[in-house]
C-alpha cells in the first residue's frame, strides 16, 4: 500500500521521531496537507495575525460576545461552546416569517448600534389625559348570554368556521438570505491569504454595508410621530414575526389587516389611507431594540402601534412611548397593571388575571386538585401568581407547580413528579413541541390516562393543534382542552363586522384562527378605537389624538354606541359624540389606561378550528385575586 | 430511593440518544480534526428522512437504518465536496469551523424550503411500557440503548480488531506518520465521515423518536448535548461519548426529579465543568491529537 504521494510503503515507515511535526515538512507533503494534519495552520490560534481591518469589520458588525470571541481565534476548547452558541443564534434566528413582511431582520446583522434617546423624551402625560375609571361615564354592563355562559358541549361558536387550510409555506426565507450569505461569504473570505485576506475584509465590508443599505431601503426617512400631513398613515404591527413565536406575530398582522381594510372602506382617517408596518422584533427582546428603534426611526407615517406583546414588551413599550406614539398591546405582564406610560393602552387581561381564570374554569369543571407545568418562558411564568392565588381562594390544591425548560429530550421525571400528586386537570403551558413531547410522556407513563388540560389562547393554534393532535389523539384534543383568555363576543354586532373583515383580507391565511384568538380582536379594536381619536382630534400626532382615546372608550352622555370604524366616522362627521363598543364589548379603561374585560374557554373541534366553550366574568376572575 | 431509580432509568433513556449522536460526533473529530457543527443539521435532516419514510409506509426502525445509511453518504459527500477540498486550499481549523456553521444553516434552509417550518412528530413510537425494579422504559427505549450499545461494541471491535481500525487510530493519533507509513488518510477519513453520518442518522430519528414531535430546529438544539457528552468523555473516545452522554442524561433527569427542572441544563453542565476541572481531558481521554489540542 502506497500514500498518495508515493511516501513510504507499508512497513517501511519513518520513525516518529524523524517526522515529528516540525519535521513534516519534506517534498512529498504540501503546505495544504501539513495544515490538513494540523502541523500547521495558516492563522494563528491567538488571533494574532488576523488583519486589522478583518477585526474592525468583524467589530462593525455588532456581532455578540461569542461570535467576538470565535473571531480572536480563542483556544481551541472555547471553539464547540463558541460554535455551538453561534449555531444556537443562528438556527434561532432561521425560524422563518409565516408572512413576508418589510424584512426588518434582513439588515439586523449589519445595523449600528441603536441610538436609544434619539426620540424626544417622554413629557409629561396631558394634562387632559384620561381620566381615571370612575370618571367615565360607565358604560353598560356587558352580561353574556345564556347560551354562552353554559355551553355543556364542544359544538363550533356561532361565527366560527373551519380554517381553510396551513398557511403556506414559501416565501419564507428571503428576509434572513443576506445574513447567511453574509456569514457564509465572510468564513470563505476570512481564512484566504494576508493580502487576500484584507481583500476579503474590504469586500466583506462593503457588501455588508450594500446589504444593510438594502435591508432598510424600503422605510421612509422621518418619523411620523408628530406628523399630521399628508400621506399613509402606518400602523406599525411590532411582534415576532419570526423566531418560535412568529405565529404570533401572524396572528397580529392578521388583526391589522382586517382593521385597515375596514378602516379604509370606510374612506380612512382624515381622508388618509391606513396601512400595516411589520416590525419583526423575533420574539428576543434585546433582538427587539435596534428592530424596532430603527423602524420608529425610519418609517414614516408611523402613528400608532399594536402588538408589543409579552417577551418583547419591556424593551419595545419604553421605546413607543417614548416616540409618543399611542400603542395598545396585547402583552400580559403584570407590571403594566400599574403603568405610568402615557401612551400605552391594553384591553386584554395581564397574565395573573390569566392564571385566576385557569382556575376559575377548572372550578366551573369541578377540579379541585390540579398540577401546575409552566414553560419558563415570560408569558407563562406570569400566569403563575394568579394561578397560585385562584387555587387558594376556591380551597383547591396545587398538587404539583413544576417550571419546565422547553424543548427538552425527555420530561420523564417531571411526569413521574406530576403523575404522584394524582391531579385532576393540568394547567399547562408551553409551546407545540414541548407540550406534545410532555404529554406524551404522561400518557406514557401513567397507562394512558392523562387529565384534561387547561392552557391560554395563545396556544389555539393550528400548529399546537397538529402537534399535540398526533401524540393525544383527535378525541383528547376536542374534549379534554380548554384554552382560557380573553373574550371575544361571538353574537355581537362588532364582531360580526370583525368576521367579515378577517375574511375579506387577502392577506389573512387562517381567518378562523385570527378569530379564535380573543386577544388579538384588541388589536382590531385598538386600531379602530385609535383611528376614531385620530379623526375626533382632526390629527394623526400622538400627543393631540391620545387622550381622546378614553373619551372615545367610555363615551361621553349622550354619546352614540358606535361597533365600527365606519359608523364612528360617520357619527363624528356629523358632530355628534361617539361610544365605541368592540368586539371585545365595552371597554372600560382605568386609570393605567388598562381594560382587561372578559374571558372565555375555548376548545379544538374535530378539525381544528376554535370552538366557544363558555364565558368567564372579569368580576368573577378579580374576585380570586382578590385578598 | 425510588425516585432516584426512576430517574437514573429515565436518564439512562435519554442518555443513550445523546451517546448515539455523541460517538458519531467524537469519533470524526477525533479523526479527522473537524470540528463539524453541520451534525446537528444532518441530524435533523435524518429525522426528516425518517419522517418521508415513515410516510410511505416504512417502519420506524427500518426508517431509522435507511437514515443512517442516507446520513452516512450525505456526511461522506459533505467532507468530499466541501470539507477536503476547503482543507487542500489551506483553510485553517476556525476557517473550516466557520463553514460547517454556514453549511448547517444552509441545510436548514433547504429543509424548510422542502418540509417547512411547522413541527411533527412521527407520532405515537413509544412502544410498551415496561416497569422493572423501580425502572419504567418503554420498548423503543430500550430499543434506543441497545443500538447505542451495539453502535458503541462494533466501534470498539472495528477501532481494536481490524485493519481499517487500527489504520483509524493511527490516522488520529499521527497523521503524518500514519501517512508516512502508507495509510491513504483520505480514504480513512472518509470512512470515518461514512461512520459518522451513519451515528448522526441514526441519532436523528432516535431523538425524534423521543421527543415525539420536533422541527427543523432539532439537530442544532440537541448538538450542544451532544458536545458536551463528547468533551466530557474525551474528543475522540467512542466508549467516552457513550459514558458522556449517560452523565448528561442521568444528571438532567435526576436533577429534575430533585430540583426545578427548569434548571436541569444548569446542573447538568455545571456538572461537566467541574467534571473537566478534575480531569482537563474528559473522562476516559487518551493522547490523541484532537484530544491534546482540544485539552489546550
Amino acid at each position: 500500500m502506497r500514500g498518495p504521494s508515493g511516501g513510504a510503503a507499508a512497513g517501511h515507515c519513518v520513525a516518529p521521531g524523524r517526522l515529528g511535526r516540525g519535521d513534516a515538512r519534506g517534498p512529498e507533503f504540501s503546505g495544504a496537507e501539513r495544515m490538513m494534519y494540523g502541523t500547521d495552520f495558516p492563522m494563528g490560534n491567538n488571533g494574532e495575525d488576523w488583519p486589522v481591518e478583518v477585526l474592525d469589520t468583524i467589530r462593525s458588525l455588532n456581532l455578540n460576545a461569542a461570535d467576538r470571541t470565535l473571531a480572536r481565534g480563542e483556544p481551541a476548547p472555547h471553539h464547540a461552546v463558541v460554535t455551538t452558541t453561534l449555531r444556537s443564534c443562528a438556527s434561532r434566528h432561521l425560524r422563518f416569517p409565516r408572512r413576508a413582511g418589510p424584512a426588518m431582520r434582513s439588515g439586523q446583522l449589519f445595523e449600528p448600534e441603536p441610538v436609544l434617546g434619539s426620540r424626544p423624551a417622554p413629557g409629561p402625560a396631558p394634562a387632559s389625559g384620561p381620566a381615571p375609571a370612575a370618571n367615565l361615564r360607565a358604560a353598560p354592563d356587558f352580561t353574556p348570554g345564556p347560551s354562552l355562559t353554559s355551553a355543556s358541549s364542544l359544538t363550533p361558536a356561532p361565527g366560527l368556521i373551519p380554517a381553510p387550510g396551513p398557511a403556506p409555506r414559501t416565501a419564507r426565507a428571503a428576509a434572513s438570505w443576506p445574513r447567511v450569505s453574509a456569514r457564509l461569504l465572510s468564513a470563505r473570505l476570512l481564512s484566504g491569504r494576508p493580502g487576500a485576506r484584507r481583500l476579503g475584509a474590504a469586500a466583506v465590508t462593503g457588501l455588508l454595508a450594500l446589504a444593510a443599505c438594502s435591508g432598510s431601503s424600503s422605510t421612509a426617512a422621518s418619523s411620523g410621530s408628530t406628523s399630521s400631513g399628508a400621506g399613509t398613515v402606518k400602523v406599525a404591527v411590532i411582534g415576532p414575526m419570526t423566531g418560535p413565536a412568529a405565529e404570533i406575530g401572524n396572528l397580529m398582522s392578521g388583526a391589522c389587516y382586517a382593521a385597515v381594510l375596514d378602516v379604509n372602506k370606510a374612506g380612512g382617517v382624515l381622508g388618509r389611507k391606513v396601512s400595516c408596518a411589520l416590525v419583526d422584533d423575533t420574539g428576543d427582546p434585546a433582538d427587539a431594540v435596534p428592530d424596532v428603534t430603527r423602524a420608529l426611526a425610519t418609517t414614516g407615517n408611523l402613528n400608532m402601534a399594536v402588538g408589543l406583546e409579552s417577551n418583547t414588551a419591556a424593551t419595545t413599550i419604553p421605546l413607543v412611548n417614548n416616540a409618543r406614539i399611542p400603542m395598545v398591546s396585547t402583552n400580559g405582564l403584570v407590571a403594566y397593571d400599574r403603568t405610568r406610560d402615557a401612551y400605552f393602552w391594553r384591553m386584554t387581561p395581564s397574565d395573573d388575571q390569566n392564571g385566576a381564570a385557569f382556575v376559575a374554569w377548572a372550578a366551573r369543571k369541578g377540579y379541585k386538585r390540579v398540577a401546575v407545568v409552566f414553560q419558563n418562558n415570560i408569558g407563562a411564568q406570569g400566569n403563575e401568581p394568579g394561578v397560585a392565588a385562584g387555587i387558594k381562594k376556591i380551597d383547591g390544591t396545587m398538587t404539583t407547580n413544576i417550571t419546565i425548560p422547553g424543548d427538552a429530550p425527555s420530561y420523564s421525571s417531571v411526569v413521574a413528579r406530576v403523575l404522584a400528586g394524582r391531579p385532576q386537570a393540568l394547567i399547562l403551558a408551553g409551546d407545540p413541541q414541548t407540550s406534545a413531547t410532555f404529554l406524551s410522556e404522561y400518557r406514557t407513563l401513567s397507562g394512558g390516562h392523562v387529565p384534561p388540560v387547561i392552557t391560554s389562547t395563545d396556544s389555539i393554534t393550528p400548529a399546537y393543534f397538529s402537534a399535540v393532535k398526533k401524540v393525544m389523539g383527535g378525541s383528547y384534543m376536542t374534549h379534554s382542552m380548554a384554552f382560557v383568555g380573553s373574550f371575544v363576543s361571538p353574537g355581537s354586532p362588532a364582531f360580526s363586522i370583525y368576521k367579515s373583515a378577517v375574511y375579506g383580507a387577502s392577506q389573512i391565511k387562517d381567518p378562523a384562527t385570527v378569530l379564535g384568538v380573543g386577544v388579538i380582536a384588541s388589536i382590531y379594536d385598538g386600531i379602530n378605537l385609535m383611528g376614531l381619536a385620530m379623526q375626533k382630534a382632526h390629527s394623526t400626532s400622538g400627543p393631540a389624538y391620545n387622550t381622546d382615546i378614553a373619551r372615545i372608550a367610555a363615551g361621553a352622555p349622550g354619546a352614540v354606541v358606535v361597533d365600527s370604524f365606519a359608523a364612528g366616522l360617520a357619527a363624528l362627521k356629523a358632530g355628534k359624540q361617539i361610544h365605541y363598543v368592540g368586539v371585545g364589548g365595552p371597554i372600560h379603561f382605568n386609570a393605567f389606561h388598562n381594560s382587561p374585560g372578559n374571558f372565555s374557554a375555548s376548545g379544538f373541534t374535530a378539525s381544528g378550528s376554535p370552538a366557544l366553550l363558555g364565558v368567564i366574568p372579569g368580576t368573577q376572575v378579580q374576585q380570586l385575586l382578590s385578598g | 430511593m425510588s425516585v432516584l431509580i426512576e430517574a437514573v432509568g429515565f436518564g439512562v433513556a435519554a442518555g443513550a440518544v445523546i451517546a448515539l449522536g455523541a460517538v458519531g460526533f467524537t469519533v470524526q473529530f477525533g479523526i479527522s480534526n473537524v470540528l463539524n457543527i453541520t451534525y446537528g443539521a444532518l441530524m435533523t435532516l435524518g429525522a426528516y428522512l425518517g419522517y418521508a419514510l415513515l410516510a410511505v409506509g416504512v417502519g420506524v426502525w427500518p426508517a431509522l437504518a435507511a437514515a443512517a445509511a442516507g446520513i452516512a453518504l450525505a456526511s461522506a459527500a459533505f467532507n468530499r465536496l466541501l470539507i477536503a477540498p476547503l482543507r487542500r486550499r489551506g483553510t485553517g481549523f476556525v476557517g473550516v469551523v466557520i463553514v460547517t456553521v454556514a453549511a448547517g444553516i444552509i441545510i436548514q434552509y433547504c429543509i424548510v424550503a422542502v418540509a417547512g417550518p411547522d413541527t411533527i412528530s412521527y407520532g405515537q413510537q413509544a412502544g410498551r411500557t415496561i416497569r422493572a425494579a423501580g425502572l419504567i422504559v418503554t420498548t423503543s427505549q430500550l430499543i434506543i440503548i441497545g443500538v447505542t450499545v451495539l453502535a458503541m461494541l462494533a466501534l470498539h471491535l472495528l477501532l481494536t480488531r481490524t485493519q481499517l481500525g487500527r489504520a483509524m487510530r493511527a490516522t488520529s493519533a499521527n497523521p503524518v506518520v500514519a501517512r508516512s507509513c502508507g495509510i491513504r488518510t483520505e480514504r480513512i477519513t472518509d470512512v470515518t465521515w461514512l461512520i459518522s453520518g451513519a451515528l448522526c442518522g441514526a441519532a436523528g430519528v432516535a431523538l425524534a423518536i423521543t421527543t415525539v414531535t420536533f422541527d427543523f430546529t432539532l439537530g442544532p438544539t440537541f448538538l450542544i448535548y451532544m458536545i458536551a457528552a463528547a468533551v466530557l468523555g474525551g474528543i475522540g473516545q467512542p466508549y467516552g461519548a457513550m459514558v458522556g452522554g449517560l452523565v448528561v442524561g442521568v444528571g438532567t433527569q435526576v436533577a429534575a426529579a430533585y430540583t426545578s427542572p427548569a434548571y436541569q441544563d444548569v446542573y447538568a453542565f455545571g456538572l461537566l465543568i467541574v467534571m473537566l476541572l478534575i480531569r482537563p481531558r474528559g473522562l476516559l481521554a487518551a493522547g490523541t491529537a484532537s484530544a491534546r489540542r482540544l485539552a489546550g
